[in-house]
């Protein structure tokens, strides 16, 4: 048994917190931690783990309160800047998933009332909250941004901390216009005042200075990794796009994200020169998958699939970087622009037009919608996804599954939609 | 030269024996499934063998299809039920559009263009819409599934099954028959509620004309006639509706060479 | 004894007749709408700028059988929203424009769909806060203004301050009478049954607000006169003197005639209710004053109603409903929703574990719209009946 298999059994038998911690400060130790980094295959799936257990540890560990629960769309340079651990629930929903804590979690919030019909992410983090897997957060900030499912499962994690007091919601109006800037940038303002008179720290704009430096430097490696991929005709069997959410949101303004950005880029760079050589003998060349909303986080056969019957997944809607860069000098209307960018809030057009983009300038041959059950405003958007990118020739499969609930799909089920569809792109 | 397909349904496993001179079928069998997807298969393509008077060694290429066609390991290929579906009803129908084919735990719209699968739809995980529906249905109504068609021919009136979960339809039919409901006019209702359901996929992937309909479903002719209504259109139905995909597999395994 | 059969016989007359909405309503019923209609669906749509407009704000109800709005919307989706796709794919011509709400993210797709696949009516969505503070009243109230000219444009020409004026006190007078025949209906449920109560909702919500004030200023005359003549012959508005249980029941868009008919069968009085189709659209005036901007007071109303789920701040929604429970000696809570409902959906873990602190028992249901399973849905609220 690996390393990694032993984590899982490991804690699976022992779902507490205590037995977390304990976990959490033997792997973080550095010589354990790059032992761990060393059984990855890349340098970017390396610092990936190594980074988000230390982000762990360190949401884990009383030493670094306060702690703020954030959710995955608000602007975690807030925490960053504030000097606030951020801890991402979201995430933790993706990792019960990974680490096959899921079917215990979700049962969990059933018990509470957490209706089956709730998006997975937010109802695993619950019942893991219910168990009391989480640390205990000082601070929640969170907002309607995307979608209705944060804004009100955070709220029952404040009540449930009696903390209701520190629950700020960020309310991200529908378009993007001065006035709905002006209501953002107010509210972000009047958090960060809020906060610092409660923890003492002096409100200045200087300390956003060097978080948003190191934002904007993740935002410029970011789109480096994006350039190069549109170019790029092949991929490493263990490269997932979709796997580094956290960095891209929660890590947004510390070092690490970008370092590990830095590190992708290289990987991808690395492999790209390869392939230049290899690319020539190869007669058929892969197909180009546009991916999008998010993948199942339990172990599954998806990508294997698609990397067996050359399919390449050539960007994830997911990783687009829509926002422009920060000024530290307005720190407040910079976070207010950051989150109106976002393309899932406001009108489905905002998609739209970043999926169409993304279609075209990674010359996709087709569109995979995974459609987590439960997440309304993504699957609500799939009929209009589907003709939009149907009218520019790019067929689109709206697979059903779930990212979190194994038991809510059946493979053989999924298998099949996504056989069925590489037929169709191979015909 | 001969070739073969074998659609390993979740209720039944076919086999086809195409020749490919005059692409006219040779044989075919249709078995129940079972338990145990890789047996069913082989006695399904050995009975085929035997019926067509050919050995083995006289079929060139086998193509498996169905939810069971992983699991062949005498196939040369794998093919899904969607592009089977497609290649199989083009020889009988070479202009059609769209495909619905009902099955025991799938139901799918396929739709077509130049004869070559464009887009398709399955049903989501509930088996409401399927032939298993019917067959729970049949089973809670004490009645066989060939006695549905005539029912639904003889029968005026419905009652409207508001369920559309399998396991709730059952109570409420239960609950129907409990207070003296006529046990035709709950029939006919079920059939127009299997019809709503599939007509909901249709909708979903866009109706196109001509259309046609597959897998064991269409063997019941109550359900066609009610989708027909539903659809407005008119469904065209192969000489054997049920052996579709194993014959779009045999043809596809002559495609292979 | 002679004497209490036949008050008993008189009182089931005028019980009859009362209930007898298609009478007293006839006007609302059968007029031809003269003004051209603008559809709405959420009670955060401040319909005053609609009439303001001299258009009709009709809500929209669905009602139609989902069946072509399937393949616009996933399998999982709110109901309500599918059955008003439905019946504007069928019948949007009738409506000179339609406005939505970013109430939720069904609302916000399906204003997408709308624009996309609905042709030649123009929609408009308004973006609602979910704070309630001086700076989203501020933001809402422009946000208005942004839905004023989309008003404008239809009508040609500019609203005046007097037509937004003369709105406000006709939706005023609307949900003054409104709430005070809700509050005889929660007195007096012998009187008026539950279908004809929310019959009357309804209409309040898609009729000519002109036409609807006038039929229902009679009605409540006619009630009115009842009370007047009860000692005369025994009946009262009083209090209800039966010992069934006073339930409240919370809900979103919860307009289900044959639940209606179930629950008036049923031993139980409706006492309180927290639904979009009732007071949630109908509580809380707007209050205009001197020097007060109107457009700003009619903000105020809003966001101060008794909220919807989708609000940012549960805890105050909550501590809400505890009052009404209290006050209204509520002893048990029907949850009912409509599936898919996320906010609803989410707002009950905490108000199941409230309840229980408060040892008020809940019933939860979640139903599909306009396609009422009764034989699953009348045996659990019996059950729970007998509980109580
Ligand atoms: N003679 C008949 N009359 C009416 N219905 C029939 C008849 N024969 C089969 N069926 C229906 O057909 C269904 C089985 O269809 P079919 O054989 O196409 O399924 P399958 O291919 O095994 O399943 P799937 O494709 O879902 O894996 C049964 O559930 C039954 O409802
Ligand atoms: S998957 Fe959808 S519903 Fe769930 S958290 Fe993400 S956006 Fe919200
Ligand atoms: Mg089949």
């Amino acid at each position: 048994m690996g390393i990694k298999d032993r984590l899982k059994t490991g804690i699976q038998k022992n779902l507490n917190l205590r037995y977390i911690k304990r976990l959490l400060g033997i792997i973080a130790l550095k010589p354990v931690l790059y032992a761990y980094g060393k059984t990855f295959p890349s340098a970017s799936d390396k610092y990936l783990n190594i980074f988000t257990i230390e982000s762990l540890k360190k949401a884990y560990s009383d030493n670094n309160r306060p702690i703020g629960y954030g959710s995955l769309f608000i602007p975690h340079e807030l925490f960053h800047a504030l000097g606030i651990t951020p801890f991402l629930p979201e995430v933790m929903a993706g990792f019960t998933a990974g680490l096959g804590l899921a079917p215990q979690t979700l049962k969990e919030a059933s018990s509470h009332w957490y209706s089956q019909d709730l998006c997975t992410f937010h109802r695993s983090a619950s019942g893991a909250a219910e168990l009391d897997l989480f640390p205990r957060p000082d601070y929640i900030i969170t907002s309607n941004l995307a979608c209705d499912a944060a804004q009100k499962s955070f709220y029952i994690h404040s009540v449930k901390h009696n903390i209701e007091k520190n629950f700020y919601l960020i309310d991200v109006p529908y378009r993007y216009s001065e006035e709905s800037i002006r209501y953002l940038a107010a509210q972000i303002k009047n958090i960060c005042t809020d906060i610092c008179s409660k923890t003492g720290k002096k409100p200045d704009i200087s300390m956003f200075e060097e978080t948003f430096e190191l934002s904007n430097e993740l935002r410029k490696w970011a789109i480096e990794v994006g350039s190069l991929r549109k170019n790029l005709a092949d991929y490493p069997s263990h490269f997932n796009g979709l796997n580094f959410i956290l960095p891209f949101h929660g890590l947004a303004g510390t070092r690490e994200a970008v370092i590990l950005y830095k590190e992708i880029y290289r990987d991808l760079k690395k492999y790209s020169d390869k392939q230049c050589k290899e690319i020539s003998e190869k007669n058929k060349p892969a197909k180009r998958i546009l991916w999008l909303h998010l993948k199942p986080y339990y172990r599954n056969e998806i990508f294997d699939i698609l990397y067996r019957e050359n399919c390449r997944v050539v960007f994830e809607e997911i990783n687009h970087v829509y926002w422009q860069e920060l000024d530290y000098k307005k720190p407040f209307e910079s976070l207010a622009r950051k989150m109106l960018s976002n393309f899932l809030g406001g009108s489905i057009d905002n998609r739209i037009g970043v999926i169409l983009k993304a279609a075209h300038d990674y010359k996709a041959d087709g569109a995979i919608l995974f459609s987590h059950w439960g997440c309304r405003q993504s699957n609500g958007g799939a009929r209009i996804i589907k003709d939009s990118l149907k009218k520019i020739n790019i067929p689109t499969l709206v697979l059903d599954g779930d990212c979190v609930d194994q038991n809510n799909s059946s493979q053989g089920q999924v298998k099949t939609r996504l056989q069925g569809f590489i037929e169709i792109l191979n015909s | 030269m001969y070739t073969c397909g074998i659609d390993v349904g979740s209720v039944s496993t076919e086999s086809v024996i195409l020749d490919n001179k005059n692409n006219k079928i040779v044989s075919y069998v249709i078995a129940l499934t079972g338990s145990n997807s890789k047996n069913a298969a082989e006695a399904a393509f050995e009975s085929s063998l035997k019926k067509a008077g050919l050995k083995e060694s006289e079929i060139k290429s086998i193509v498996a299809t169905g939810y069971g066609r992983i699991n062949i390991p005498f196939a040369n290929k794998n093919i899904t039920e969607i592009s089977c579906h497609a290649r199989g009803v083009v020889s009988s129908f070479p202009d059609l559009k769209t495909v619905i084919d009902i099955g025991g735990q799938d139901s799918k719209v396929i739709k077509l263009e130049g004869g070559n699968p464009i887009d398709f739809l399955m049903n989501d995980k509930c088996a409401a819409g399927t032939g298993r529906f019917l067959e729970v249905m049949a089973k809670a109504l004490e009645i066989s599934l060939e006695e549905f068609t005539p029912i639904f021919n003889k029968t005026s009136d419905k009652v409207d099954i508001t369920s559309t979960c399998t396991v709730f339809a059952e109570s409420e039919i239960v609950s129907l028959i409990g207070h003296g409901v006529d046990k035709n006019k709950i029939i006919k209702g079920l059939i127009y509620s299997i019809a709503d359901r599939v007509t909901t996929m249709v909708e979903r992937v866009g109706l196109e004309e001509p259309v046609c309909m597959t897998g064991g479903v269409a063997k019941n002719l109550g359900v066609v006639r009610a989708l027909e209504e539903k659809l407005g259109v008119k469904l065209n139905i192969p000489d054997e509706p049920r052996i579709t995909g194993a014959l779009g597999a045999a043809y596809l395994a002559r495609d292979l060479h | 004894m002679t004497q209490d059969i036949r008050d008993t016989d008189n009182f089931d007359k005028t019980r009859k007749k009362i209930n007898d909405i298609k009478f007293f309503f006839g006007n609302t019923l059968t007029s031809e709408n003269k003004k051209a209609a603008i559809g709405w669906f959420c009670t955060y749509t401040p319909e005053e700028l609609i009439i303001a407009g001299g258009f009709v704000p009709v809500r929209i109800f669905g009602r139609k059988k989902i069946i072509k709005s399937e393949s616009y919307f996933p399998i999982n989706f709110c109901p309500y929203i599918k059955s008003g796709w439905e019946s504007l794919l069928a019948d949007a011509d009738n409506l000179k424009a339609i406005i939505f709400t970013n109430s939720c993210d069904g609302m916000r797709r399906f204003f997408d769909i709308a624009s996309k696949y609905l042709d030649g009516i123009p929609s408009y969505l308004l973006d609602v806060p979910h704070l309630k503070n001086r700076d989203s009243r501020d933001f809402f109230t422009g946000n208005m203004d942004d839905m004023k000219k989309f008003i404008e444009k239809l009508k040609g020409e500019k609203i005046n301050e007097e037509e937004i004026e003369n709105a406000v006190k006709l939706i005023n007078k609307k949900r003054k009478l409104l709430k005070e025949f809700s509050n005889i209906f929660y007195k007096s449920p012998d009187l008026i049954e539950i279908p004809a109560y929310y019959k009357v909702m309804e209409l309040s919500m898609i009729s000519d607000p002109e036409i609807f004030l006038d039929d229902l200023e009679k009605y409540l005359g006619f009630i009115g006169s009842i009370d007047k003549t009860s000692t005369k012959n025994g009946i009262s508005l009083q209090p209800d003197q039966r010992n069934s249980p006073s339930i409240m029941i919370i809900g979103n868009f919860i307009a289900e005639d044959k639940l209606w008919e179930m629950l008036s069968k049923m031993n139980l009085k409706l006492a309180s209710e927290d639904l979009c189709t009732s007071n949630r659209y109908f509580v809380k005036q707007v209050v205009t004053g001197d020097n007060k901007d109107l457009m700003e007071s009619i903000a105020e109303r809003y966001l101060n109603k008794p909220q919807c789920m989708r609000m940012a701040d549960p805890g105050s929604k909550l501590a809400e409903i505890e009052n009404v429970i209290i006050k209204n000696h509520i002893k048990g809570v029907i949850f009912i929703t409509l599936k898919f409902c996320d906010n609803m959906l989410y707002s009950f873990p905490l108000l199941k574990q409230r309840l229980n602190n408060m040892g008020i028992p809940v019933l939860y249901l979640d139903i599909e719209y306009n396609n009422f399973s009764e034989g699953q849905i009348k045996t659990r609220v019996q059950a729970f009946l007998e509980m109580l």
